[in-house]
């Protein structure tokens, strides 16, 4: 028995054997007979949709559950050989370092120094040496030589890295990090990924990340554990899981853009399933292959060209369709010379003009700190122009309330739980008819549709914080929708969504759109700016640095470049098709489908 | 090693650690409430003590205590101390006191009865309770201010507690 | 914010926190016994010079002043009206300028308006040096000052922490009041029954995300270790230096001279 334990533990960092939980006052169990090891060094990354319980599994590995919440634990966790239920969460953070989701309640001090010592000093670690420490962790999550930064001062993605400093410092075996990325930009993204590339090969961690999108990090994992509604669904390779497409939509996972085309033609029965695409090189290798043996006969370039417009006229009838509903084109936004500065020294935006016009799908894109959600909260009067002045909707922002222009400009914010105070789902849609002076019958309608129009009605008389994130989201947009807005601004609705949820809320703001209201949403998530945008509008430092429609605007790679954009992947693979499509950008995988010959093109 | 012994000694080591959690973030919680003024026919109200009266309902009365009396002096700290530190350190002693009541009446006799006292001890009480440092004119003069005052926090606190308690969140 | 550290390496920066605590202290014994607002003015103004001396900025606490206009006028009235004249020592103070009722009822005397004067003094000479005092002092400093006064270890800590996450959720107070007048919520409400009904969207979820952020801090604070023992390192020794022995001397000087000047010579009462 003994000598069992003790190969384990050489072998194993993560041993999970039957492991079920339960949170008080829940019926159903949260995670089901899970086992699991990980072996040591290994970079794992755990995915499946909301509420699979990711988190619940972390808060497991490193013993808060049950230490810190009580509930039915059955099973065996032990984690480099200890058992969790018998070693102190603080000892074991020695070992196991966890990495929370939000890194702004895991920053203790004032300067990123006396935060990143906050753990040994607990430990009562002689001083010189937790000096060499934190140096050291600082160093190798970057942030080298912010010893006397304020934390307070520090941009998200510093804040994340720091955060994981906080816990490298500890010198762990494992590091699992819970979505330490999901609101950041690409590039702060891509410097976690990159510090997380960097720990594994240089201290030989073995790290377990739980993400939503696997994009970039396809060629780092060794594997990939799917989570199912608190089973384990499959483990292996990332790649036969992101070859699979209909797998990946089972579990609720966002499948690679370049995939999807592959898989396309996997099921022509052109390619092999090994031969799926994962990147942008494979896919650009896979349509010059399949190109001569299927594409459009004649000349290719001139082929392309008509099966571009093809595609485009499909686009200009249901553009067609909205332009009817609305014939005379009316202005919702017009902002002209708009400056605005913070009570700190550098102006947030920089003479802005802008104009909206009724009826447009407008995203704005930038990197984290470019001012976009500064720009948004002008709309609905929050912020008032330093100089410069907005129109919204024939209304002058400087001249009304917010209150008042709530009753024509709706704004989500990010954060639902930031809005939500009613103790039943149809009382808070009520608030704001409330606010806005409407009467009984008149409020009940509404509410009766919103709940419909976003799915809600089962959830009528349940406390908002008995359910998931996910509807709680959806119930911030229905209290907003219920005043029927004509302009409705969206500031990051699918942070931390999974696939699934993303999907719904796009179809749900596809709908107003299509109904007339104008949408302004605010994104990081480059796809769906592609896919559901109509025009694009990109920030740096306060100024518009590019307007145009997604195409356009994402095939000016070297602005975006600059501005630390990183365009949506089918649009990287077309500029590296260039010699083929000329100068066109395609956003849609079925572009790339509608280039083959014997394709039937899917209406619009 | 006694298995149940220690399993049972990590616990208690996790929830004190969770309890001083939440004193701290409610105590921080009064000191950002005395920055939201409230408007009122007596003057602006900061609300400084909803937060400590929250805490005696929803996490006993000791942490509702300890939560509104640092709470007093952090709130008063942030504006410098304007009644000198040792009458807010009588006033943060006699708030605990409140608090600890608010919740005692709370659990005999229900919500509605603790405002009624709530108000009574914060309101009235305590401006009697200033007598000797402002004289029966200076209780007059601060009734109307403290009574309304109380009357705002302790309600709010109520009905906050009343609305969250039907989530899992307490 | 007042609980704000501000960075720098000034002459008050550099002093042992002990000395300063010390030194306010004495400064409090000072602006308590002199009633005379001639010397408390004097105390403001050496107040008003150190913060000046060591670049604090007072722009900042004359508007954090603003606010407390309503209860220094309050005060005032109070004290004028209410002080009788049994309660001063001099004669002139004993002054009655007005009665405000009928009868000679409620008669405002001279030393209750000196009186009134005094309070605004120290009030002001009160934030100027609690400014300077949280100023220069590091939370770490204060948790060892914690320390050596023997206060036990959680309650320092639990005070840190509150004062560390004062900004953060100062920050969730201004999001959740953007939120809510995104969705037409009114501030203007008349009456008790008004503000409750428009701070509630406020005030429900300020509880609701205090919790929140505090069930995920005490889940940061056990995976950094802390709670497993009740001591840490301390990341700088306190140590006095010559320059605190100065201070200490000065400080202890000053009150003894100004004890005297009070209670001997009977100078700067009312
Ligand atoms: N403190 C709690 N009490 C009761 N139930 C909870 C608690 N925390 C989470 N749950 C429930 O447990 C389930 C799993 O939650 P968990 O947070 O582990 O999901 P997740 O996979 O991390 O999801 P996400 O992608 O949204 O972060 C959900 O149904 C959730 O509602
Ligand atoms: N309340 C504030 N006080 C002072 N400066 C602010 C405030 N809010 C934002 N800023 C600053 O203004 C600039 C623009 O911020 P803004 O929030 O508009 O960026 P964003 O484009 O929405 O970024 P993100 O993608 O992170 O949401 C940033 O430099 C930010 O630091
Ligand atoms: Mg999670
Ligand atoms: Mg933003």
């Amino acid at each position: 028995m003994e000598t069992v334990k003790v190969l384990n533990s050489d072998e194993f960092a993560i041993e999970l054997k039957n492991i079920s939980y339960c949170y008080p006052n829940v019926e159903e169990p949260c995670l089901k007979n899970i086992n699991l090891t990980v072996q040591k060094g290994k970079f794992i990354v755990l995915m499946g949709a909301t509420a699979a319980g990711k988190t619940t599994l972390s808060l497991c590995l490193n013993g808060l559950i049950p230490q810190l919440l009580e509930g039915k634990l059955t099973g065996q966790v032990s984690v480099a050989g200890l058992d969790v239920r018998k070693t102190a969460v603080q000892t074991l953070s020695k070992v196991l370092g966890l990495v929370l989701q939000d890194p702004e309640t895991q920053i203790f001090g004032r300067t990123v120094e006396e935060d990143t010592a906050f753990g040994p000093r607990n430990f009562q670690v002689p001083l010189d040496e937790i000096k060499q420490k934190v140096n050291s962790s600082l160093e190798s999550v970057r942030l080298k030589g912010y010893n006397q930064r304020m934390t307070e001062e520090l941009s998200g993605g510093e804040k994340q890295r720091l955060a994981i400093a906080g816990v490298l410092v500890m010198e762990p075996e494992i590091l699992v990090l819970d979505e330490p990325t999901s609101e950041l930009d690409p590039i702060g993204r891509s410097e976690i990924y990159a510090t997380l590339n960097d720990l594994r090969t240089k201290k030989d961690l073995t790290i377990l990340l739980v993400e939503h999108s696997i994009e970039e990090l396809i060629q780092k994992a060794d594997e990939v554990i799917v989570l199912n509604q608190g089973e384990v669904a499959w483990r292996g390779v990332p790649i036969e899981l992101f070859r699979n497409i209909p797998l990946l939509s089972k579990w609720g996972i966002k499948p690679l853009p370049v995939s999807q085309i592959g898989w396309n033609f996997y099921e022509k029965g052109w390619i092999s399933f090994a031969e799926i695409p994962l990147d942008i090189q494979a896919a650009e290798g896979m349509i010059r292959a399949l190109l001569p043996k299927y594409g459009l006969r004649q000349g290719q370039v001139l082929v392309l060209g008509e099966g571009l417009g093809h595609t485009q006229e499909q686009n200009k009838d249901c553009l067609l369709k909205q332009e009817n509903q609305m014939s005379e084109k009316k202005i919702s936004v017009q902002v002209s010379e708009l400056f605005y500065q913070y009570n700190s020294a550098q102006p947030a935006l920089r003479g802005i003009n802008l104009t909206i016009e009724a009826g447009e799908f407008v995203a704005l894109i930038g990197q984290n700190g470019a001012g976009k959600t500064t720009l948004a909260k002008h709309f609905n009067g929050l912020l008032k122009p330093t100089s410069g002045e907005i129109i919204v909707e024939g209304m002058k922002t400087l001249q009304y309330d917010t209150s008042e222009l709530s009753k024509t400009i709706g704004y989500v914010f990010q954060n639902p739980d930031h809005q939500i105070f009613s103790t039943s789902v149809a009382k808070e849609l009520e608030f704001g008819l409330k606010n806005a002076g409407f009467s009984g019958k008149e409020i009940k309608e509404r509410v009766d549709q919103a709940l419909q129009y976003t799915g809600l009605e089962r959830y009528r008389s349940v406390h908002p914080f008995s359910l998931g994130k996910g509807e709680r989201q959806m119930i911030a947009v229905a209290s907003i929708l219920v005043l029927k807005p004509k302009l409705l601004i969206i500031d990051e609705p699918t942070t931390g969504s999974d696939w699934a949820g993303v999907q719904t809320m796009m179809a749900l703001i596809r709908k107003l759109h299509s109904a007339g209201t104008t949408i302004i949403m605010i994104s990081h998530d480059m796809d769906l700016v592609a896919q559901y945008a109509k025009r694009v509008i990109g920030l740096k430092d306060g100024e518009i640095i590019i307007d145009g429609t997604p195409q356009a605007v994402f095939s000016q790679e070297q602005i975006l470049l600059d501005s630390a954009i990183i365009p949506p992947q089918l649009c990287r693979l077309s500029s590296h098709l260039k010699d083929i499509l000329g100068n066109e950008t395609f956003i849609d995988s079925s572009e790339f489908t509608g280039m083959f010959e014997s394709w039937e093109t899917t209406g619009c | 090693m006694n298995n149940l012994g220690t399993e049972k000694n990590l616990q208690r080591s996790a929830w004190n650690v969770k309890r001083l959690a939440i004193m701290a973030i409610f105590i921080a919680l009064s000191a950002v409430g005395a920055l939201i003024k409230i408007p009122s026919p007596v003057g602006t109200i900061g609300l400084d003590s909803a937060a400590g009266f929250f805490s005696a309902l929803a996490f006993g009365g000791l942490p509702g205590a300890i939560v509104i009396a640092f709470g007093h002096m952090l709130s008063s700290a942030v504006v410098g101390f304007p009644l000198t530190i040792p009458i807010h350190l009588y006033v943060a002693l006699q708030m605990a006191l409140w608090a600890v009541a608010y919740r005692w009446v709370n659990e005999k006799l229900g919500l509605i009865p603790a405002v009624i006292v709530g108000v009574i001890l914060n309101g009235v009480v305590s401006s009697f309770a200033m007598l000797p440092f402002m004289g029966m004119g200076g209780v007059m003069g601060l009734m109307p201010f403290l009574v309304v005052g109380a009357a705002l926090n302790v309600i709010i606190s109520a009905v906050a507690y009343k609305a969250i308690k039907g989530s899992r969140l307490i | 914010m007042l609980i704000e550290y501000l960075q720098g390496d000034s002459f008050i920066h550099r002093l042992d926190v002990r000395t300063k605590m010390f030194g306010f202290l004495g400064f409090m014994i000072l602006s308590f016994i002199f009633q005379d607002p001639k010397y408390q003015l004097l105390i403001v103004f050496s107040m008003g010079l150190l913060a000046f001396w060591i670049k604090i900025p007072l722009r900042k606490i004359g508007k954090m002043l603003v606010p407390l206009i309503p209860i220094i006028i309050s005060i005032i009235l109070i004290t004028g009206f209410t002080f009788t004249p049994e309660r001063f020592e001099r004669v002139s103070s004993q002054a009655i300028l007005f009665y405000v009722l009928p009868g000679d009822r409620l008669g405002a005397t001279l030393g209750g308006f000196l009186m009134g004067t005094t309070f605004i003094c120290r009030l002001t000479s009160m934030m100027i040096a609690s400014s300077v005092l949280t100023l220069t002092t590091s939370i770490d400093d204060f948790t060892q000052f914690f320390h050596k006064m023997k206060v036990p270890a959680e309650v320092s800590m639990m005070l840190t922490t509150a004062i560390r996450f004062i900004p953060t959720l100062d920050k969730k107070r201004r999001l959740i009041i953007e939120a809510q007048k995104a969705r037409g919520t009114k501030f203007n409400e008349k009456g008790i029954v008004g503000s409750i009904k428009s701070y509630l969207p406020i005030m429900i979820p300020m509880f609701i995300n205090s919790i929140m952020m505090a069930n995920s801090l005490s889940m940061a604070m056990l995976n950094r270790g802390y709670g497993l023992t009740r001591t840490w390192t301390t990341m700088r020794e306190l140590s006095f230096e010559t320059s605190d022995y100065w201070v200490i001397t000065l400080t202890v000087l000053l009150v003894t001279l100004a004890i005297f000047v009070r209670i001997k010579l009977q100078i700067g009462v009312l």
